[in-house]
């Protein structure tokens, strides 16, 4: 098993429930994200946490080309980047995370864009063998 | 084997501190419990850790035998489904674990559970 199949058959399912909780518990999905933003203690341990594991990421898999693992290197930057934010300004991801979750339909097209992305890993991760994925596409 | 190995080299400690704390500090984790219980951000951030946790175990680990190396796949199982269980409806896990901690012998129970699972993983772990 490659790296990014790996990493895959761990994101994906994670984006998946996420996404499920998003779209199908979004009054306590709202008080909770509502409530962890209010806690500055709360987002520096969340984003030491992102730091470490995107840092995992981009270390084990920094992989550019034009190919589904694509997906995970970019997620890895994105909890590197956001990792770095919630440690250095908690108070500028408060305002912004409650500006977020002011949007109406903030819950439906973050849930709908995790279970998106979580089915789309989850299929390259699990039912997708890594010779299959790494035959050239054009002779 | 070695995958089963260092999975037990860490899993079996943790777990073992685990249960030692809750026998020997019982009310500071019946506090501890109730404060995890009453803020929802925890239970979910509890439970995105332990799923990538359990998701881990089972990709590397999922061994089903006639040994030791079947708690270490169990353990996997019971991280994947209740992560999953808490970032789905973290509400129930607050109401289901406010009810599980109000037993009085809650903790002395979990806690001998884990000294002992936690005992034999090490010791098979660290002893093989």
């Amino acid at each position: 098993m490659d790296r990014s199949h790996f990493l895959a058959k761990l994101i994906g399912p994670v984006c998946i429930v996420g996404g499920l909780g998003m779209l199908f518990n979004t009054a306590a999905y709202r008080a909770m994200f509502e409530r962890a933003l209010h806690d500055h203690m709360f987002i520096y341990l969340s984003g030491v946490i992102a730091l470490t594991l995107g840092l995992a990421i981009v270390i084990l898999h920094n992989d550019w080309k034009w190919h589904w693992p694509l997906i995970i290197t970019i997620f890895g930057w994105l909890a590197v980047i956001g990792g770095i934010l919630r440690m250095l300004v908690p108070q500028v991801v408060e305002s912004y995370g409650l500006s977020l979750l002011s949007t109406p339909n903030f819950f439906t097209v973050d849930g709908g864009i995790a279970l998106l992305l979580g089915i789309v890993l989850s299929y390259f991760g699990y039912l997708d063998p890594p010779r299959r994925s790494s035959r050239p596409r054009r002779r | 084997m070695e995958k089963s190995l260092t999975i037990a080299r860490l899993v079996g400690p943790v777990l073992a501190a685990i249960g030692i704390g809750m026998l020997s500090n019982q009310a500071t984790y019946r506090e501890m419990a109730a404060q995890f219980l009453g803020g929802l951000p925890f239970i979910y951030f509890s439970g995105v850790l332990a799923l990538v946790a359990g998701l881990y175990i089972l990709n590397v680990h999922n061994v089903w035998t006639r040994d030791w190396r079947s708690a270490v796949t169990a353990i996997g199982w019971v991280l994947t489904c209740v992560g999953a269980f808490r970032i789905i409806a973290p509400q129930f896990a607050n109401f289901i674990g406010t009810a599980i901690i109000a037993n009085a012998g809650f903790f002395t129970g979990l806690g001998i559970f884990l000294v002992a699972a936690g005992g034999f993983i090490t010791f098979r772990g660290y002893g093989t």
